[in-house]
């Protein structure tokens, strides 16, 4: 589009204008973004929105302080008025500050990266989406107990220009579909809820068709059905088997987070919290058993924290975050990275949008595989809790208390899966809890699932990243009801 | 940022007559953003954001679309238009479609504030430095936000509705962190005039300094004091889940209930655009007229939200969710209220409420930054944040005093709440 060449040549005299202005070094994303949501419900579509989002973000580095300012408004006075108030509000800033912010050193890059797609989903027609997600809502409400049936649909395309006073300059799209069934049942006195998560990833439309939503909503809706039915089960302590979507909480919360370096210094401190992972325990502190290995990943395409550089400019990585059950590394930005005495940010620093400025996300981040098969590790359990999905979830805000659920959960006796149980939650001490883990299954059972909506940062931005396991069990875990 | 109601009118004015579909509702919103953020006792990040959006919902008798942009030029406000409308002709027929809204009657609110909304960088970053210096003060450390929000929403439709409403909102929040302890403060309002950097300062570290050395107490069933901010989250989570369609469809707790007294005659929820703690926005997005609504009238749950096509099908005013709630209090001060408790714990902020069982509005949630002891209607000291897993309906239904009402929601939302009393509050589990 011409319009599109006019506005990345505007984006790209902005860093040489925040250098005349007075930072000492400035960086600028472009953005055009586009998004389609679409939601049935019932016998309807509830929503049915298409929306574009294009702007411009400039932060600067200016007395040693930082500035952001950013426009939806593309033209040369407002791209120039919006990079003149993020100088000046870093100008404004730098004389409170006793210690300059210093960025670790990079390399500048010139990267072209564009995720891997099959099929435009955007060339696929509404009414396919519509009649697919209709369908979807239909055949769940085939069973009588369904109250409500939702089907979800998020397609997501995102094309930016990064360049940087350093000399880089990076493009890349992305696009991330992802859908969701979700069954609300109500009987035997209970309401209980089931759904089904396609997850998000980098991919065509490809991905929402081989998820076969056709195929699983009839699922769905029978194991909400069931689930009315299913048994509590006595507050205690049993052997926990998560599998590898029951893994991304634990994984996120409490690993993830943990390890995010701006809030272990204390910048989340007002709202996602600080974390209990602090420096003096990098190499030694042993935050699970020696058959935990906890990687990050940012250089697989498929994986939705890989974007070739992060939005400071810095190249993909993978590093290990817990080696042999000893924590071994953070994610971190340029900001935060030289502050532990670390030469090189590990490219963790990203931003929702061009509205706001790149900040600490945790990266692409999994266990990595170990060895045996599921099923096996379920016949050798004698006395256990399999937990399967996303249920409840909630962490204390330095990420040492927790309390998960589940979506689907079962009792284990002898090792056979036994009764479906509902109403159930565990909880634990993350250290405690990862030290307990003492079965990690192989690469034969391994999954990956990307989130889209994690929260962090004030003002609030959503993040991307995909976490990834193959099933775990873990010994003795706290079980109780979720009940009053 | 200028609020320009004139050009919100002639703009959307320009959108409608672009449109060839049978209907129209288009929305605009201008929004700037001023924040500056502080941790570790430094400015840590400004941020200033300017943008203006347009939302063009269509429709081709009862089929619907709608699209988004960010910008007013004619190209692009063109290009909106033509993909609003494509959406609609490839969409199912609405079997809930009702024609967008035509004139309507808005209850007055004023909500801008000049000065606010013209306030320089400089200034909001003088507000943060302000807490900043006194917290080191205090030998603590720092981390909040200062932030800045002026904006203007316009909703019009083809059949001659306008609507507008222009806002000024200023928040400040402050966690202040010591060796082993943490305390909080937050101030909201619709004036850079009406938030204190001091009082905030001073709470925040009063909390901090006189939570330190947390001891662990036991899970189990404790009264507790349940500060504003805490209750109101709550309170806030209940209110939302009185929906007339889902309540209707038997899966809230108020299935079957609507109108019933479910808790003691002393809760009285109410909520009205004009409430002059924080006036809100008068109409919802598709142009319906907040009007005072009472949600529980001394005990009996009378409110539900309604969408227009629900509440046609049940009969109701059409309601939209509150954006200004107010919980009738007492004029007890603080320390009258944790006199009346023998043992307990008070409670400054709940953390990372999650839901439970919706249907019975059991919800999960820690506390944080300020959870104290009391003993023999004392502060006895800090303790060691706390899980607990119980209801949202439960907390009225076992509240057994209340405080003095206070203004505790954020931008754009009026939540005004007194401390509550409430017995047998079901913690589970304990940080060590």
């Amino acid at each position: 589009m011409t319009a599109e060449r006019d506005w990345i040549e505007l984006a790209s005299v902005v860093p040489e204008m925040a250098r005349r202005l007075g930072a000492s070094y400035a960086d600028v994303r472009f953005q055009a973004s586009r998004q389609q949501r679409i939601v049935a419900r019932n016998d309807r579509i509830q929503e049915l929105e298409d929306e574009e989002r294009t702007g411009l973000g400039v932060r600067c580095l200016a007395g040693g302080a930082w500035g952001f300012a950013a426009v939806s408004v593309m033209t040369p006075d407002s791209v120039a008025a919006a990079t003149r108030r993020a100088v000046e509000s870093a100008l404004a800033t730098a004389p409170l500050r006793d210690q300059p912010v210093v960025l670790a050193e990079e390399t500048p890059h010139q990267i072209e990266y564009h995720t891997p797609r099959r099929e435009d989903p955007f060339a696929v027609g509404l009414s396919e989406k519509t009649a697919l997600l209709l369908e979807c809502a239909r055949l769940m409400r085939a069973e009588p107990e369904i109250r409500e049936a939702w089907a979800l649909l998020s397609l997501q395309r995102q094309e930016q220009f990064f360049l940087s006073t350093e000399g880089s300059r990076v493009h890349r799209t992305r696009i991330v579909p992802w859908a969701m069934l979700y069954a609300r049942a109500a009987g035997n006195g209970d309401v209980q809820t089931r759904m089904y998560d396609t997850w998000g990833r980098h991919a065509g439309w490809e991905h929402i068709r081989e998820a076969d939503l056709l195929a699983r909503a009839p699922v769905v809706a029978r194991e909400a059905r069931e689930k009315l039915y299913a048994e509590e089960i006595s507050d205690g302590r049993y052997d926990l088997i998560l599998d590898p979507a029951g893994l991304v909480l634990p994984i996120h919360e409490s690993i993830g987070h943990a390890t995010e370096l701006d809030r272990v210094l204390g910048y989340e401190a007002d709202f996602a919290g600080t974390s209990f992972a602090t420096p003096e325990k990098l190499g030694n502190f042993r935050y699970g058993s020696p058959i935990l290995n906890v990687v990050a990943d940012n250089t697989r395409p498929e994986y939705l924290a890989s974007q070739g550089c992060d939005d400071e400019g810095v190249e993909g990585q993978r590093w290990d975050v817990i080696r042999e059950g000893i924590l071994t590394g953070y994610s971190t930005g340029r900001e935060f990275a030289p502050l532990i005495g670390e030469e090189r940010s590990r490219g963790s620093s990203r931003a929702e949008g061009w509205w706001y400025p790149p900040i600490v996300r945790i990266p692409n981040l999994g266990i990595l595989p170990g060895s045996g098969r599921y099923e096996d590790l379920i016949a050798d359990t004698s006395d256990g809790i399999l937990v399967e999905g996303r249920g409840a979830f909630s962490i204390d805000q330095q990420r040492l208390d927790f309390q998960f659920g589940g979506d689907m959960t079962w009792r284990i006796k002898d090792g056979k899966r036994q009764a479906l149980l509902k109403n159930v939650v565990y909880r634990g001490r993350t250290p405690v809890f990862w030290n307990s883990c003492d079965a990690v299954c192989g690469p034969e059972d391994f999954d990956s699932f990307g989130l889209i909506n994690c929260g962090k940062g004030q003002p609030a931005q959503r993040g991307m990243m995909t976490h990834f396991a193959p099933p775990c069990r873990f010994r003795k875990v706290e079980f109780g009801k979720a009940k009053a | 940022m200028e609020r320009n109601e004139d050009f919100c009118r002639t703009t959307a004015g320009r959108i409608l007559e672009r449109v060839r579909a049978d209907d129209a509702l288009v929305t605009l919103q201008r929004v700037r953003q001023m924040s500056t953020r502080f941790a570790a006792n430094l400015v840590s990040q400004n941020v200033d954001l300017e943008t203006q959006r347009v939302t063009v919902e269509v429709a081709f008798g009862d089929r619907r679309g709608s699209a988004k942009v960010e910008s007013f030029d004619p190209e692009a406000l063109d290009a909106v238009v033509q993909r609003a409308e494509e959406a609609a002709r490839e969409a199912p027929p609405d079997p809930e479609f009702l024609p967008f809204l035509g004139p309507q009657e808005y209850l007055p609110v004023e909500a801008w504030d000049e000065a606010t909304a013209d306030l320089p960088a400089a200034d909001r970053i003088g507000i943060a430095q302000d807490v900043i210096t006194a917290v080191r003060r205090a030998s603590c450390q720092a981390a909040g936000t200062v932030e800045i929000t002026p904006s203007e929403t316009a909703v019009a439709t083809r059949a001659g509705l306008f609507a507008w409403h222009a806002r000024t909102d200023v928040e400040i929040g402050c966690t202040v962190t010591a060796p082993d302890s943490s305390g909080w403060a937050h101030d909201v309002s619709g004036q850079v005039g009406g938030i204190s950097a001091a009082s905030v300062a001073a709470r925040a570290i009063e909390g901090a300094l006189g939570s330190a050395r947390p001891r662990t107490l036991p899970a189990g069933r404790y009264t507790v004091v349940l500060l504003p901010a805490a209750a109101s989250n709550l309170l806030g989570i209940l209110v939302g889940s009185m929906d007339a369609r889902m309540t209707d469809e038997g899966t809230t707790f108020l299935s079957g209930k609507v109108g019933e007294r479910l808790a003691g005659e002393e809760i009285h929820v109410t909520s009205d655009p004009r409430d002059p703690a924080l006036p809100t926005m008068p109409f919802s997005s598709e142009g319906v007229p907040h009007q005072p609504v009472t949600w529980i009238d001394r005990g009996f749950f009378v409110g539900r939200h309604a969408d227009r096509f629900t509440a046609r099908r049940l009969e109701l005013p059409p309601t939209p969710f509150p954006l200004a709630l107010r919980m009738e209090g007492t004029d007890k001060p603080l320390p009258q209220l944790i006199a009346g408790v023998e043992r307990g714990i008070l409670v400054t902020r709940f953390w990372y409420i999650r839901p439970l069982q919706m249907h019975e509005t059991l919800w999960t949630g820690m506390t944080r930054d300020g959870t104290f002891l009391i003993e023999d209607g004392r502060i006895a000291g800090g303790v060691a944040s706390m899980r607990w897993n119980d209801s949202c309906l439960g907390m009225l239904q076992r509240t057994i005093d209340r405080g003095t009402p206070e203004l505790c929601g954020y931008a754009g939302n009026c939540v005004v709440c007194p401390p509550l009393v409430v017995r047998d509050w079901n913690f589970v589990s304990s940080a060590e």
